[in-house]
């Protein structure tokens, strides 16, 4: 079957994070290549390069709420407004340490975003995540 | 006619005159039926005349009158006055004069008084006595007078009493004596023959005028007889008295002068009478009109008293009216007057409801701020420490081979204070989220214990807890905070148990109503009771602030936080925590929600 996942984008200023989520992520055989980003800016950039064919397209994206500059929040806001048939296929996951429920309902709200784990991510949550999203498209 | 008749005859003794006089008088009265009254009085005048021509006054040389007093309002007065106009007494003119009290008698010579005016008989001697005055008295009783006198009905008869007569000094003439009635028998018998002769007169009279236009001709007859017998009689009178014819004739001319007058004066009477009975007639006018118009003023003073009646009605109307209005003046004024108090109260009250205002949002302001940096800081803490302690958990995966016991242990003691460390800020920002939630539903309590049961499967079997519940109602309350209350305290229960001792939670709840101030309040008090170690008299209050600890990690672990998370949480549902325990027996928590 080979990887399901041929490239996931993590999006933390955390560099400690996305040190981390990196290791935890290629630690799972069902991912291929990780790219971390350390802003939301850098992330719309690279999705922008990769929406010209410029550099691969994720198939996940892994947004941490928290962020100078642009949050997760305002993030979302510019990610809908790229070209939907461009991200139609990219499932989008709130990683973040908040267990603010507040937090959860809001991510319920917006259609975009698929999922919502809170942090430490753990080989466990990833394979959830899988079963969750990917096993259902697999099926289709 | 008859009185021509008697014209004739003459007399020497003065008496028999008067005897005659008297029978001519009474024929005279007969003939007439006039004015029976007024014969009368005429005859009462001669009667009294002759007798002062039959008694002697002595020392009467000095006074130039003959006075006859009459005492009381008797016409006897005129009868006399007219008399003696052409007569005269003792030879001198007489004069005549009228009293009305007993006291004013005086100087005079002949008393008159009738009996009908009621004067003492004894208080008229008494006063008279030494002043040289006869009493001549009519009607009064036997012998109490000098001389009195008596009507018999058609002539008058009198009598002396000569004890008087004598006392006073007064000389009578035996010719007067001879006449008089001399007997108390013969006195009371004249009374009787007088009320029988009145009586027979007045039968007659009656008689007469009912005879008078039927049968006028026996009446002429009857007087014819009567004529002739009188006219025989006179012969043999005349016969007797041829002697004395001629000194009689003058008597009798003075006696028809005497008569003339007296008709005269009877004709003056008859005119006063008239003039009387006029005047009677306008005074019952005049009375009539006095009745009228006190009838007339009676009927005003009656229409004046209702108006007056009216007045007073109006006037306490008014008073009425008045004290109303001055009750309302009043009921207003005081109106007023507490709508001002009230008004200045509103506005203190407004303006200390706006400071409240200010406070509670000054309080809620700082309150958010306050919540939002617990939330934030804890956030912010987080973060790294999960970096910390997933990259750990990454350094111990990878190099655990590589270190000897000391770092292995050591690496131990950092994942685990990090892990901890993790706790308490979750803690921290649990606690900080704690009694936001506003939205409150019903909340049956027998199932959330039963899902806690579930939850607290593993803890349960392994302490070999008994949980044990009655009946728990229905409340309204944040559902998720009040299962976190729950799960506190019957972690505790389960949490602080003595060693070998199972233990054993119950949980009960009733419904109390607690007075609060004005207000009654109803709530459910729940109570969960354990067999535990029991809490110390001083520490029952401070267990339940943040963090607080009552024994070292090692005897019992957690974080110091959960009877805090408790206390928010019952506070904030508006409710009250509270305990009692029995040190080493076991601890009862108590808290209750509003119904």
């Amino acid at each position: 079957m080979g990887t399901t996942i041929k490239c996931a984008l993590l999006i933390d200023d955390d560099r400690f994070t996305n040190f981390y989520n990196t290791k935890i992520v290629k630690r799972h055989e069902e991912f291929k290549d990780v790219i971390a980003v350390t802003s939301g800016q850098a992330g719309l950039n690279y999705l922008v390069e990769a929406s010209k064919d410029l550099c691969a397209k994720p198939d996940l994206i892994f947004l941490d709420i928290n962020m100078p500059v642009m949050n997760g929040w305002e993030f979302v806001l510019e990610y809908n407004k790229l070209d939907k048939t461009f991200t139609e296929d990219i499932k989008l996951v709130m990683l973040t340490t908040s267990n603010n429920p507040d937090d959860f309902e809001r991510s319920k709200k917006i259609s975009t975003v698929n999922n919502y784990i809170n942090k430490p991510l753990s080989v466990g949550l990833l394979a959830n995540l899988l079963g969750d999203h990917y096993n259902m498209k697999m099926a289709n | 006619m008859e009185c021509r008749k008697t014209n004739v005859y003459t007399n020497i003794k003065k008496s028999i005159a008067i005897g005659l006089l008297c029978c001519f008088y009474c024929l005279y009265t007969y003939a007439q039926h006039t004015n029976n009254e007024q014969v009368k009085r005429l005859q009462r005048t001669i009667l009294i005349y002759n007798f002062t021509q039959q008694i002697t006054w002595e020392n009467q040389e000095n006074n130039e009158r003959f006075r006859i007093g009459v005492l009381g309002p008797d016409r006897a007065i005129i009868d006399f006055k007219a008399l003696v106009e052409k007569h005269k007494a003792d030879n001198k003119p007489i004069e005549v004069i009228g009293f009305n009290l007993v006291e004013d008698i005086e100087d005079i010579q002949l008393l008159y008084v009738n009996n009908k005016y009621n004067f003492d008989i004894n208080y008229i001697l008494s006063e008279i006595s030494g002043k040289n005055i006869f009493l001549v008295t009519e009607d009064y009783n036997y012998h109490t007078s000098m001389i009195n006198i008596k009507n018999t009905g058609d002539s008058f008869v009198y009598e002396i009493n000569n004890k008087n007569i004598e006392r006073e000094g007064f000389v009578v003439l035996n010719s007067l004596k001879q006449y008089a009635i001399n007997s108390p028998q013969k006195w009371e018998n004249l009374y009787k023959t007088t009320e029988a002769s009145s009586e027979k007169f007045k039968k007659e009279e009656a008689y007469q005028q009912k005879h008078k236009n039927n049968n006028p001709k026996i009446i002429v007859d009857t007087i014819l007889n009567a004529v002739e017998i009188r006219d025989e009689w006179i012969k043999i009178l005349s016969n007797e008295s041829e002697l004395q014819q001629k000194k009689f004739a003058d008597k009798v001319k003075i006696e028809r002068e005497l008569e003339e007058n007296i008709k005269q004066q009877i004709d003056f009477i008859k005119s006063q009478e008239e003039k009387i009975i006029s005047s009677d007639l306008e005074i019952k006018k005049q009375l009539k009109y006095i009745e009228n118009q006190t009838i007339e003023i009676e009927k005003k003073e009656n229409i004046l008293q209702e108006k007056e009646s009216k007045i007073n009605i109006y006037k306490t109307l008014n008073i009425l009216l008045i004290v109303f209005i001055c009750l309302l003046l009043l009921g207003a004024l005081i109106i007023f007057k507490n709508y001002l108090v009230n008004k200045k109260l509103n506005k203190k009250l407004k303006i200390k409801n706006l400071e409240i205002e200010k406070q509670a949002l000054e309080l809620k302001s700082k309150n958010e701020e306050l919540e939002q940096f617990a939330y934030i800081a804890s956030h912010d803490l987080k973060e790294p420490l999960i970096t910390i302690t997933s990259l750990i958990s990454l350094f111990v995966d990878d190099y655990k081979d590589k270190f000897d016991e000391t770092g292995k242990m050591t690496l131990n003691f950092i994942s685990e204070s990090s892990v901890r460390m993790q706790k308490l800020i979750d803690a921290i920002l649990q606690y900080s989220r704690l009694g936001k939630s506003k939205v409150y539903e019903d909340v049956n309590c027998n199932n959330t214990i039963s899902t806690l049961k579930k939850d607290l499967r593993h803890v349960i079997e392994r302490t070999n807890t008994k949980i044990i519940s009655g009946d728990l109602p229905i409340v309204k309350g944040a559902k998720l905070e009040l299962r976190l209350l729950f799960q506190n305290l019957i972690s505790n229960g389960i949490k602080f148990t003595k060693v070998d001792t199972n233990p054993l939670i119950e949980i009960n709840c009733i419904k109390k109503s607690i007075s609060n101030g004005s207000n009654n309040d109803t709530v459910w008090e729940f109570s969960i009771k354990d067999n535990g170690i029991g809490i110390q008299e001083k520490h029952r209050v401070r267990i339940f602030s943040i963090f607080q600890r009552l024994h070292s990690r090692e005897e019992y672990e957690g974080t110091g936080i959960g009877l805090a998370h408790c206390k928010k949480i019952v506070e904030s549902h508006g409710g009250k925590i509270w305990l009692d325990s029995n040190e080493g027996e076991g601890t009862t928590f108590y808290f209750t929600i509003p119904a």
